[in-house]
Protein backbone atom coordinates (compact mmCIF):
# COMPACT_ATOMS: atom_id res chain seq x y z
CA UNK A 1 0.00 0.00 0.00
CA UNK A 2 3.12 2.34 0.98
CA UNK A 3 4.42 1.84 -2.12
CA UNK A 4 1.31 2.46 -4.24
CA UNK A 5 0.95 5.95 -2.02
CA UNK A 6 3.99 6.61 -3.55
CA UNK A 7 3.95 6.10 -7.16
CA UNK A 8 0.78 7.61 -6.27
CA UNK A 9 2.73 10.94 -5.51
CA UNK A 10 4.90 10.33 -7.86
CA UNK A 11 2.36 10.96 -10.77
CA UNK A 12 0.86 13.41 -8.97
CA UNK A 13 4.49 15.80 -9.46
CA UNK A 14 5.08 14.01 -12.91
CA UNK A 15 1.28 15.45 -14.15
CA UNK A 16 2.01 18.87 -12.56
CA UNK A 17 5.46 19.12 -14.34
CA UNK A 18 3.70 18.68 -17.66
CA UNK A 19 1.02 21.78 -16.88
CA UNK A 20 4.00 23.59 -16.34
CA UNK A 21 5.66 22.25 -19.74
CA UNK A 22 2.28 22.52 -22.01
CA UNK A 23 1.40 25.89 -20.53
CA UNK A 24 -1.09 26.78 -24.04
CA UNK A 25 -2.55 23.17 -23.61
CA UNK A 26 -3.36 24.01 -19.65
CA UNK A 27 -4.84 27.03 -20.92
CA UNK A 28 -6.89 25.24 -23.60
CA UNK A 29 -8.11 22.48 -21.45
CA UNK A 30 -9.00 24.97 -18.38
CA UNK A 31 -11.09 27.08 -21.61
CA UNK A 32 -12.95 23.55 -22.02
CA UNK A 33 -13.60 22.75 -18.28
CA UNK A 34 -15.11 25.96 -17.39
CA UNK A 35 -17.40 25.80 -20.44
CA UNK A 36 -18.95 22.35 -20.13
CA UNK A 37 -19.05 23.53 -16.36
CA UNK A 38 -21.50 26.51 -17.61
CA UNK A 39 -22.77 24.34 -20.54
CA UNK A 40 -24.38 21.92 -17.73
CA UNK A 41 -26.33 25.10 -15.47
CA UNK A 42 -27.54 26.81 -18.97
CA UNK A 43 -28.59 23.07 -20.09
CA UNK A 44 -30.59 22.23 -17.28
CA UNK A 45 -32.02 25.95 -17.61
CA UNK A 46 -33.03 26.04 -20.58
CA UNK A 47 -34.64 22.63 -20.47
CA UNK A 48 -36.90 23.58 -17.24
CA UNK A 49 -37.25 26.65 -18.67
CA UNK A 50 -41.14 26.90 -19.16
CA UNK A 51 -41.26 23.85 -16.37
CA UNK A 52 -42.63 24.12 -12.71
CA UNK A 53 -41.16 19.81 -12.04
CA UNK A 54 -40.16 17.13 -13.39
CA UNK A 55 -40.83 13.99 -12.14
CA UNK A 56 -41.62 15.47 -8.50
CA UNK A 57 -38.57 17.21 -8.59
CA UNK A 58 -39.22 20.93 -8.56
CA UNK A 59 -37.21 23.24 -10.79
CA UNK A 60 -34.78 24.55 -7.90
CA UNK A 61 -33.80 20.80 -7.20
CA UNK A 62 -33.05 19.80 -10.91
CA UNK A 63 -30.49 22.82 -10.93
CA UNK A 64 -28.80 21.45 -7.77
CA UNK A 65 -28.77 18.23 -9.23
CA UNK A 66 -27.26 20.24 -12.40
CA UNK A 67 -24.39 21.73 -10.59
CA UNK A 68 -24.10 18.91 -8.52
CA UNK A 69 -23.53 16.62 -11.21
CA UNK A 70 -20.64 19.46 -12.33
CA UNK A 71 -18.43 19.39 -9.52
CA UNK A 72 -19.12 15.22 -8.87
CA UNK A 73 -17.98 14.76 -12.95
CA UNK A 74 -15.03 17.39 -12.18
CA UNK A 75 -13.77 15.28 -9.50
CA UNK A 76 -14.01 12.31 -11.85
CA UNK A 77 -12.38 13.88 -14.98
CA UNK A 78 -9.73 15.32 -12.34
CA UNK A 79 -8.98 11.67 -11.38
CA UNK A 80 -10.06 9.15 -14.07
CA UNK A 81 -11.86 9.84 -17.20
CA UNK A 82 -8.46 10.61 -19.21
CA UNK A 83 -6.75 7.39 -18.53
CA UNK A 84 -9.79 5.30 -19.98
CA UNK A 85 -9.18 7.50 -23.03
CA UNK A 86 -5.13 6.41 -22.74
CA UNK A 87 -6.50 2.93 -22.41
CA UNK A 88 -8.60 3.06 -25.77
CA UNK A 89 -5.29 4.19 -27.48
CA UNK A 90 -2.84 2.26 -26.05
CA UNK A 91 -4.92 -1.34 -26.34
CA UNK A 92 -5.47 0.10 -30.17
CA UNK A 93 -2.01 0.48 -30.75
CA UNK A 94 -1.28 -2.90 -29.02
CA UNK A 95 0.77 -0.64 -26.53
CA UNK A 96 -0.63 -2.38 -22.95
CA UNK A 97 2.45 -5.32 -22.92
CA UNK A 98 4.92 -2.87 -21.59
CA UNK A 99 2.28 -2.01 -19.12
CA UNK A 100 1.27 -5.14 -18.11
CA UNK A 101 5.34 -5.85 -17.76
CA UNK A 102 5.31 -3.84 -15.12
CA UNK A 103 5.67 -4.99 -11.85
CA UNK A 104 2.53 -2.76 -10.73
CA UNK A 105 -0.63 -3.72 -10.53
CA UNK A 106 -2.28 -3.33 -14.26
CA UNK A 107 -5.98 -1.47 -12.80
CA UNK A 108 -4.11 0.76 -10.42
CA UNK A 109 -1.57 1.91 -13.75
CA UNK A 110 -4.16 2.10 -16.17
CA UNK A 111 -6.74 4.06 -13.71
CA UNK A 112 -4.34 6.62 -12.48
CA UNK A 113 -1.48 8.04 -14.59
CA UNK A 114 -3.00 10.98 -15.87
CA UNK A 115 -4.85 13.73 -13.41
CA UNK A 116 -6.54 16.82 -14.91
CA UNK A 117 -5.55 19.19 -13.44
CA UNK A 118 -7.55 22.01 -15.36
CA UNK A 119 -10.68 20.20 -13.73
CA UNK A 120 -9.76 22.12 -10.29
CA UNK A 121 -11.66 25.11 -11.82
CA UNK A 122 -14.30 23.26 -12.60
CA UNK A 123 -14.78 22.15 -9.31
CA UNK A 124 -14.34 25.13 -7.31
CA UNK A 125 -17.08 26.70 -9.86
CA UNK A 126 -19.37 24.87 -9.37
CA UNK A 127 -19.45 24.74 -5.47
CA UNK A 128 -19.35 28.78 -5.56
CA UNK A 129 -22.57 28.32 -7.85
CA UNK A 130 -24.02 25.55 -5.27
CA UNK A 131 -23.10 27.98 -2.59
CA UNK A 132 -24.99 30.88 -4.50
CA UNK A 133 -27.43 28.71 -4.85
CA UNK A 134 -28.54 27.08 -1.92
CA UNK A 135 -28.14 30.81 -0.34
CA UNK A 136 -30.15 32.38 -2.42
CA UNK A 137 -32.65 30.04 -2.64
CA UNK A 138 -32.91 29.91 1.21
CA UNK A 139 -33.11 25.89 1.31
CA UNK A 140 -31.81 24.89 4.98
CA UNK A 141 -28.98 22.54 4.65
CA UNK A 142 -27.26 20.68 7.84
CA UNK A 143 -24.09 19.64 8.98
CA UNK A 144 -24.98 16.34 8.70
CA UNK A 145 -26.50 16.62 5.23
CA UNK A 146 -23.22 18.01 4.38
CA UNK A 147 -21.06 15.13 5.83
CA UNK A 148 -24.06 12.58 4.05
CA UNK A 149 -23.16 14.34 0.70
CA UNK A 150 -19.10 14.20 0.80
CA UNK A 151 -19.48 10.72 1.93
CA UNK A 152 -21.90 9.62 -0.65
CA UNK A 153 -19.78 11.29 -3.22
CA UNK A 154 -16.99 9.25 -2.70
CA UNK A 155 -19.42 6.10 -2.97
CA UNK A 156 -20.56 7.93 -6.36
CA UNK A 157 -16.96 8.30 -7.50
CA UNK A 158 -15.65 4.75 -7.36
CA UNK A 159 -19.07 3.33 -8.65
CA UNK A 160 -18.45 5.88 -11.77
CA UNK A 161 -14.75 4.38 -12.20
CA UNK A 162 -15.78 0.78 -11.81
CA UNK A 163 -18.89 1.21 -14.64
CA UNK A 164 -16.31 3.23 -17.00
CA UNK A 165 -13.42 0.41 -16.05
CA UNK A 166 -16.05 -2.18 -16.81
CA UNK A 167 -16.87 -1.36 -20.48
CA UNK A 168 -13.70 -0.08 -20.96
CA UNK A 169 -12.69 -3.71 -20.73
CA UNK A 170 -14.49 -4.61 -23.55
CA UNK A 171 -12.01 -2.90 -25.32
CA UNK A 172 -9.81 -5.96 -24.75
CA UNK A 173 -11.94 -7.77 -27.15
CA UNK A 174 -12.99 -4.63 -29.39
CA UNK A 175 -9.39 -2.43 -29.45
CA UNK A 176 -10.82 -0.53 -32.73
CA UNK A 177 -13.83 0.86 -31.00
CA UNK A 178 -11.68 3.70 -29.45
CA UNK A 179 -15.27 6.04 -29.48
CA UNK A 180 -16.38 3.44 -26.34
CA UNK A 181 -15.20 6.11 -24.32
CA UNK A 182 -17.18 9.08 -26.03
CA UNK A 183 -19.94 6.44 -25.05
CA UNK A 184 -19.60 6.60 -21.57
CA UNK A 185 -19.29 10.31 -21.50
CA UNK A 186 -22.60 10.00 -23.33
CA UNK A 187 -24.11 7.87 -20.48
CA UNK A 188 -22.68 9.16 -17.73
CA UNK A 189 -24.87 11.98 -19.06
CA UNK A 190 -27.89 10.20 -17.73
CA UNK A 191 -26.78 11.09 -13.62
CA UNK A 192 -27.52 14.60 -14.33
CA UNK A 193 -31.90 13.30 -14.43
CA UNK A 194 -33.84 12.21 -11.32
CA UNK A 195 -34.06 8.61 -10.89
CA UNK A 196 -37.76 8.46 -10.86
CA UNK A 197 -37.39 9.01 -14.93
CA UNK A 198 -34.52 6.74 -15.75
CA UNK A 199 -37.29 4.32 -13.98
CA UNK A 200 -39.86 4.52 -17.01
CA UNK A 201 -37.58 3.58 -19.30
CA UNK A 202 -37.65 0.08 -20.18
CA UNK A 203 -37.05 -2.89 -17.56
CA UNK A 204 -33.84 -4.63 -19.76
CA UNK A 205 -32.23 -1.09 -19.90
CA UNK A 206 -32.59 -0.43 -16.41
CA UNK A 207 -29.57 -2.69 -14.66
CA UNK A 208 -27.53 -0.22 -17.05
CA UNK A 209 -29.10 2.83 -16.42
CA UNK A 210 -29.45 3.16 -13.09
CA UNK A 211 -26.48 2.77 -11.30
CA UNK A 212 -24.91 5.73 -13.82
CA UNK A 213 -27.86 7.91 -12.50
CA UNK A 214 -27.32 6.62 -8.90
CA UNK A 215 -23.90 7.94 -9.10
CA UNK A 216 -25.10 11.31 -8.59
CA UNK A 217 -28.92 11.55 -7.45
CA UNK A 218 -28.16 9.81 -4.06
CA UNK A 219 -25.40 12.38 -3.13
CA UNK A 220 -27.85 15.04 -4.49
CA UNK A 221 -30.46 13.95 -2.53
CA UNK A 222 -28.79 13.41 0.58
CA UNK A 223 -27.75 17.36 0.39
CA UNK A 224 -31.05 17.94 -0.09
CA UNK A 225 -32.09 16.29 2.87
CA UNK A 226 -34.92 14.04 0.75
CA UNK A 227 -32.68 10.86 1.00
CA UNK A 228 -33.97 7.35 2.24
CA UNK A 229 -31.94 4.49 3.89
CA UNK A 230 -32.49 2.20 1.14
CA UNK A 231 -31.09 4.78 -1.13
CA UNK A 232 -27.67 5.02 0.82
CA UNK A 233 -28.18 0.79 1.48
CA UNK A 234 -28.33 1.01 -2.80
CA UNK A 235 -25.03 2.75 -3.65
CA UNK A 236 -23.28 1.32 -1.22
CA UNK A 237 -23.94 -2.02 -2.08
CA UNK A 238 -23.79 -1.74 -5.93
CA UNK A 239 -20.78 0.34 -5.47
CA UNK A 240 -18.73 -2.46 -3.66
CA UNK A 241 -20.55 -5.14 -6.28
CA UNK A 242 -19.64 -3.66 -8.86
CA UNK A 243 -15.95 -2.64 -8.13
CA UNK A 244 -14.89 -6.43 -7.25
CA UNK A 245 -16.93 -7.32 -10.77
CA UNK A 246 -14.39 -4.97 -12.31
CA UNK A 247 -11.14 -6.07 -11.25
CA UNK A 248 -12.47 -9.97 -11.36
CA UNK A 249 -13.33 -8.47 -15.17
CA UNK A 250 -10.14 -7.32 -16.07
CA UNK A 251 -8.30 -10.56 -15.30
CA UNK A 252 -10.61 -12.69 -17.34
CA UNK A 253 -10.31 -10.31 -20.01
CA UNK A 254 -6.65 -10.29 -20.13
CA UNK A 255 -6.11 -13.57 -20.87
CA UNK A 256 -7.47 -12.76 -24.27
CA UNK A 257 -5.48 -10.41 -25.09
CA UNK A 258 -3.49 -10.40 -28.26
CA UNK A 259 -0.45 -7.97 -28.17
CA UNK A 260 -0.10 -6.12 -32.15
CA UNK A 261 3.45 -6.01 -31.36
CA UNK A 262 4.42 -9.78 -30.60
CA UNK B 1 -18.09 11.26 -62.88
CA UNK B 2 -14.69 11.47 -61.58
CA UNK B 3 -16.65 12.84 -58.13
CA UNK B 4 -18.52 9.92 -57.98
CA UNK B 5 -16.26 7.76 -57.94
CA UNK B 6 -14.10 9.13 -55.26
CA UNK B 7 -17.13 9.32 -52.98
CA UNK B 8 -17.80 5.16 -53.92
CA UNK B 9 -13.99 5.16 -53.15
CA UNK B 10 -14.36 6.68 -49.61
CA UNK B 11 -18.00 4.95 -49.09
CA UNK B 12 -15.64 1.31 -48.85
CA UNK B 13 -13.37 3.40 -46.48
CA UNK B 14 -16.39 4.28 -44.19
CA UNK B 15 -17.70 0.91 -44.49
CA UNK B 16 -14.72 -0.52 -42.80
CA UNK B 17 -15.70 0.85 -39.30
CA UNK B 18 -19.48 0.26 -39.23
CA UNK B 19 -20.13 -0.59 -35.82
CA UNK B 20 -17.58 1.83 -34.72
CA UNK B 21 -19.43 4.56 -36.56
CA UNK B 22 -22.94 2.95 -35.01
CA UNK B 23 -21.74 4.13 -31.74
CA UNK B 24 -21.14 7.60 -33.09
CA UNK B 25 -24.53 7.58 -34.03
CA UNK B 26 -25.86 5.75 -30.73
CA UNK B 27 -24.30 9.36 -28.94
CA UNK B 28 -26.90 11.83 -30.04
CA UNK B 29 -29.66 8.87 -29.81
CA UNK B 30 -29.21 8.70 -26.43
CA UNK B 31 -29.24 12.13 -25.61
CA UNK B 32 -32.16 12.80 -27.62
CA UNK B 33 -34.58 9.65 -26.16
CA UNK B 34 -33.29 10.86 -22.76
CA UNK B 35 -34.99 14.34 -23.69
CA UNK B 36 -38.13 13.07 -25.29
CA UNK B 37 -38.32 11.07 -21.97
CA UNK B 38 -37.56 14.10 -19.56
CA UNK B 39 -40.51 16.02 -21.54
CA UNK B 40 -43.04 13.45 -20.83
CA UNK B 41 -42.38 13.93 -16.97
CA UNK B 42 -42.89 17.94 -16.98
CA UNK B 43 -45.60 20.21 -15.64
CA UNK B 44 -45.52 23.01 -17.97
CA UNK B 45 -46.27 26.29 -16.69
CA UNK B 46 -48.65 28.13 -18.74
CA UNK B 47 -50.22 26.23 -21.97
CA UNK B 48 -47.67 26.30 -25.82
CA UNK B 49 -50.76 25.24 -28.12
CA UNK B 50 -47.66 24.93 -30.88
CA UNK B 51 -46.09 22.47 -28.56
CA UNK B 52 -47.57 19.12 -27.57
CA UNK B 53 -46.24 16.13 -26.50
CA UNK B 54 -46.07 14.76 -30.00
CA UNK B 55 -44.48 17.62 -31.55
CA UNK B 56 -41.74 17.59 -29.14
CA UNK B 57 -41.44 14.09 -29.51
CA UNK B 58 -41.25 14.41 -33.57
CA UNK B 59 -38.51 16.98 -32.82
CA UNK B 60 -36.26 15.18 -30.99
CA UNK B 61 -36.52 12.16 -33.70
CA UNK B 62 -35.74 14.53 -36.33
CA UNK B 63 -33.27 16.25 -34.58
CA UNK B 64 -31.18 13.04 -34.00
CA UNK B 65 -31.52 11.69 -37.94
CA UNK B 66 -30.84 15.68 -39.05
CA UNK B 67 -28.19 15.95 -36.73
CA UNK B 68 -26.11 13.07 -38.17
CA UNK B 69 -27.09 13.71 -41.76
CA UNK B 70 -25.63 17.52 -41.39
CA UNK B 71 -23.39 17.76 -38.79
CA UNK B 72 -20.18 17.83 -40.05
CA UNK B 73 -17.05 16.56 -37.94
CA UNK B 74 -14.42 17.71 -40.22
CA UNK B 75 -12.51 20.32 -38.06
CA UNK B 76 -10.33 17.32 -36.09
CA UNK B 77 -8.93 15.49 -39.43
CA UNK B 78 -8.47 19.48 -40.85
CA UNK B 79 -6.33 20.30 -37.79
CA UNK B 80 -4.95 16.84 -36.25
CA UNK B 81 -3.87 14.91 -39.16
CA UNK B 82 -3.63 17.43 -42.01
CA UNK B 83 -2.38 20.73 -40.75
CA UNK B 84 -0.38 19.37 -37.41
CA UNK B 85 0.67 16.04 -39.05
CA UNK B 86 1.32 17.55 -42.36
CA UNK B 87 -0.84 15.42 -44.30
CA UNK B 88 -2.18 18.22 -46.52
CA UNK B 89 0.71 18.13 -48.56
CA UNK B 90 -1.29 14.78 -50.43
CA UNK B 91 -4.04 17.00 -51.09
CA UNK B 92 -2.02 19.94 -52.29
CA UNK B 93 -0.94 18.14 -54.94
CA UNK B 94 -4.35 17.03 -56.31
CA UNK B 95 -6.35 18.93 -59.39
CA UNK B 96 -9.17 20.22 -57.02
CA UNK B 97 -9.29 22.28 -54.35
CA UNK B 98 -9.04 21.26 -50.04
CA UNK B 99 -12.35 22.04 -49.52
CA UNK B 100 -14.17 20.21 -52.55
CA UNK B 101 -11.67 17.02 -51.45
CA UNK B 102 -12.83 16.99 -48.02
CA UNK B 103 -16.57 18.30 -48.73
CA UNK B 104 -16.47 14.44 -50.48
CA UNK B 105 -14.73 12.79 -47.99
CA UNK B 106 -17.19 13.67 -45.53
CA UNK B 107 -20.41 12.89 -47.78
CA UNK B 108 -19.87 9.28 -47.11
CA UNK B 109 -19.97 9.60 -43.65
CA UNK B 110 -22.94 11.59 -43.41
CA UNK B 111 -24.90 9.20 -45.69
CA UNK B 112 -24.23 6.23 -43.47
CA UNK B 113 -24.80 8.56 -39.94
CA UNK B 114 -28.17 9.29 -41.88
CA UNK B 115 -29.34 5.71 -42.96
CA UNK B 116 -29.02 4.70 -39.42
CA UNK B 117 -30.99 7.36 -38.64
CA UNK B 118 -33.95 6.69 -40.94
CA UNK B 119 -33.53 2.68 -40.27
CA UNK B 120 -34.04 3.78 -36.51
CA UNK B 121 -36.76 5.61 -36.96
CA UNK B 122 -38.79 3.25 -39.12
CA UNK B 123 -37.97 0.84 -36.45
CA UNK B 124 -39.68 3.07 -33.27
CA UNK B 125 -42.61 3.98 -35.55
CA UNK B 126 -43.18 -0.04 -35.99
CA UNK B 127 -42.75 -1.09 -32.64
CA UNK B 128 -43.27 1.75 -30.63
CA UNK B 129 -45.44 3.65 -32.65
CA UNK B 130 -44.84 7.11 -31.40
CA UNK B 131 -47.02 9.99 -33.03
CA UNK B 132 -44.57 11.57 -35.10
CA UNK B 133 -45.24 15.38 -36.80
CA UNK B 134 -44.29 15.47 -40.69
CA UNK B 135 -44.82 17.90 -43.14
CA UNK B 136 -46.71 16.36 -45.75
CA UNK B 137 -47.03 19.48 -48.05
CA UNK B 138 -45.50 17.95 -50.97
CA UNK B 139 -45.04 21.70 -52.83
CA UNK B 140 -42.68 22.21 -50.31
CA UNK B 141 -40.58 19.28 -50.99
CA UNK B 142 -37.91 20.63 -53.08
CA UNK B 143 -37.76 23.65 -50.68
CA UNK B 144 -37.13 20.91 -47.68
CA UNK B 145 -34.47 19.22 -49.86
CA UNK B 146 -32.64 22.91 -50.22
CA UNK B 147 -32.95 23.69 -46.50
CA UNK B 148 -31.33 20.52 -46.27
CA UNK B 149 -28.44 20.61 -48.42
CA UNK B 150 -27.34 24.17 -47.01
CA UNK B 151 -27.49 23.23 -43.49
CA UNK B 152 -24.89 20.64 -44.65
CA UNK B 153 -23.08 23.08 -46.66
CA UNK B 154 -22.85 26.27 -43.42
CA UNK B 155 -22.00 23.26 -40.87
CA UNK B 156 -19.45 21.55 -42.95
CA UNK B 157 -17.72 25.19 -43.91
CA UNK B 158 -18.09 26.41 -40.27
CA UNK B 159 -15.70 23.32 -39.42
CA UNK B 160 -13.49 23.62 -42.08
CA UNK B 161 -13.21 27.16 -40.82
CA UNK B 162 -12.41 25.86 -37.24
CA UNK B 163 -9.78 23.32 -38.55
CA UNK B 164 -8.20 25.86 -40.58
CA UNK B 165 -7.06 28.13 -37.48
CA UNK B 166 -4.53 25.09 -36.57
CA UNK B 167 -2.12 27.03 -39.69
CA UNK B 168 -2.00 29.53 -36.51
CA UNK B 169 -3.31 27.99 -33.48
CA UNK B 170 -1.58 24.94 -32.32
CA UNK B 171 -3.57 23.78 -29.36
CA UNK B 172 -6.75 24.75 -30.55
CA UNK B 173 -8.88 21.75 -28.36
CA UNK B 174 -10.59 24.49 -26.09
CA UNK B 175 -11.73 26.54 -29.55
CA UNK B 176 -13.16 22.91 -30.58
CA UNK B 177 -14.81 22.50 -27.58
CA UNK B 178 -16.45 26.25 -26.96
CA UNK B 179 -17.94 25.87 -30.55
CA UNK B 180 -19.02 22.74 -29.68
CA UNK B 181 -21.26 23.91 -26.71
CA UNK B 182 -22.28 27.03 -28.87
CA UNK B 183 -23.48 24.83 -31.51
CA UNK B 184 -25.71 22.50 -29.18
CA UNK B 185 -27.28 25.70 -27.14
CA UNK B 186 -27.62 27.93 -30.27
CA UNK B 187 -28.99 24.92 -32.75
CA UNK B 188 -32.03 23.90 -31.08
CA UNK B 189 -30.01 21.14 -29.40
CA UNK B 190 -31.59 20.99 -26.06
CA UNK B 191 -34.80 22.69 -26.68
CA UNK B 192 -37.22 23.81 -29.64
CA UNK B 193 -35.85 27.19 -29.71
CA UNK B 194 -39.55 28.24 -29.66
CA UNK B 195 -39.43 26.86 -26.11
CA UNK B 196 -35.83 28.74 -25.18
CA UNK B 197 -35.58 32.47 -23.39
CA UNK B 198 -36.42 35.34 -25.23
CA UNK B 199 -32.56 36.31 -25.15
CA UNK B 200 -31.20 33.59 -25.98
CA UNK B 201 -33.54 32.70 -29.20
CA UNK B 202 -32.91 36.07 -30.09
CA UNK B 203 -29.50 35.45 -30.44
CA UNK B 204 -29.54 32.17 -31.86
CA UNK B 205 -31.59 33.49 -34.72
CA UNK B 206 -29.08 35.80 -35.75
CA UNK B 207 -26.14 33.79 -35.80
CA UNK B 208 -25.67 30.35 -38.31
CA UNK B 209 -26.34 27.90 -35.87
CA UNK B 210 -30.32 27.51 -35.90
CA UNK B 211 -29.91 27.07 -40.00
CA UNK B 212 -28.04 23.92 -39.58
CA UNK B 213 -30.81 22.48 -37.02
CA UNK B 214 -33.45 24.01 -35.91
CA UNK B 215 -35.47 25.61 -38.83
CA UNK B 216 -33.87 22.26 -41.19
CA UNK B 217 -35.99 20.23 -38.15
CA UNK B 218 -38.96 22.58 -37.86
CA UNK B 219 -39.63 22.70 -42.00
CA UNK B 220 -39.58 18.74 -42.06
CA UNK B 221 -42.34 19.38 -38.82
CA UNK B 222 -44.37 21.65 -41.44
CA UNK B 223 -44.00 24.29 -39.00
CA UNK B 224 -43.12 26.68 -41.75
CA UNK B 225 -45.25 27.95 -44.52
CA UNK B 226 -43.61 28.59 -48.12
CA UNK B 227 -42.80 32.19 -47.57
CA UNK B 228 -41.00 31.50 -44.15
CA UNK B 229 -39.20 28.34 -45.66
CA UNK B 230 -37.99 30.66 -48.65
CA UNK B 231 -36.92 33.14 -45.89
CA UNK B 232 -34.74 30.39 -44.17
CA UNK B 233 -33.15 29.47 -47.90
CA UNK B 234 -32.31 33.18 -48.40
CA UNK B 235 -30.40 33.85 -44.65
CA UNK B 236 -29.05 30.39 -44.90
CA UNK B 237 -27.60 31.11 -48.50
CA UNK B 238 -26.14 34.82 -47.28
CA UNK B 239 -24.18 32.99 -44.68
CA UNK B 240 -23.18 30.27 -46.35
CA UNK B 241 -21.79 32.53 -49.22
CA UNK B 242 -20.06 34.52 -46.09
CA UNK B 243 -18.56 31.71 -44.65
CA UNK B 244 -17.27 30.58 -48.11
CA UNK B 245 -15.48 34.04 -48.97
CA UNK B 246 -14.06 33.57 -45.59
CA UNK B 247 -12.74 29.95 -45.65
CA UNK B 248 -11.36 30.73 -48.68
CA UNK B 249 -9.18 34.09 -47.05
CA UNK B 250 -8.18 31.68 -44.09
CA UNK B 251 -7.33 28.83 -46.59
CA UNK B 252 -5.11 31.72 -48.87
CA UNK B 253 -3.44 33.31 -45.93
CA UNK B 254 -2.79 30.15 -43.65
CA UNK B 255 -1.35 27.90 -46.97
CA UNK B 256 1.38 30.30 -46.74
CA UNK B 257 2.68 29.65 -43.02
CA UNK B 258 2.50 25.86 -43.60
CA UNK B 259 5.48 23.80 -44.26
CA UNK B 260 5.73 19.81 -44.01
CA UNK B 261 9.07 18.10 -43.64
CA UNK B 262 9.35 14.47 -45.31
CA UNK B 263 11.11 12.60 -48.02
Amino acid sequence: MKRYLKIYQRLIKMNFAIIVAYRMGFINSIISTIGWGVFQIIWIYMLTYKTKSVFGWSRAELIILAVCYVVIIAIFHLLFSRNFERLARIIDRGQLDALLLKPVDSQFLISVWIIRYANFFRIAMGIGFLAFLINNLHITISALNVVGFLVLIIFGLVLLYSLWFIFSTFLIWFPQLTNLVDFLYTINGMSRYPTEMIKTLPFYLLPVLIPFTITIVTPTKALLGRILAGDVVGLILITFTLFYFSRVFWKFALRYYTSASS
Amino acid sequence: MKYLKIIFLHFEHVFENRLRSFIWFLIPLMNNLLLIVFWKGSVIEGKNFQWTMSSITSYYFIMTIVGSMLSSHIEEDVSEYDIQEGDLVRYLTRPFSYYLAKFIEELPYRLLQGSYGIILFVLFIVFFHPVIALNTNLTQLPFLLIILAFGFAISFTLKMILGLTTFWFKENGGLFELYTILNIVLSGGIVPLDLAPPILRNISYFLPFSYTGYFPIIAIQGKLDTIEILKVISIQSFWFAGLLILSRLIWNRGIKIFTAVGQ
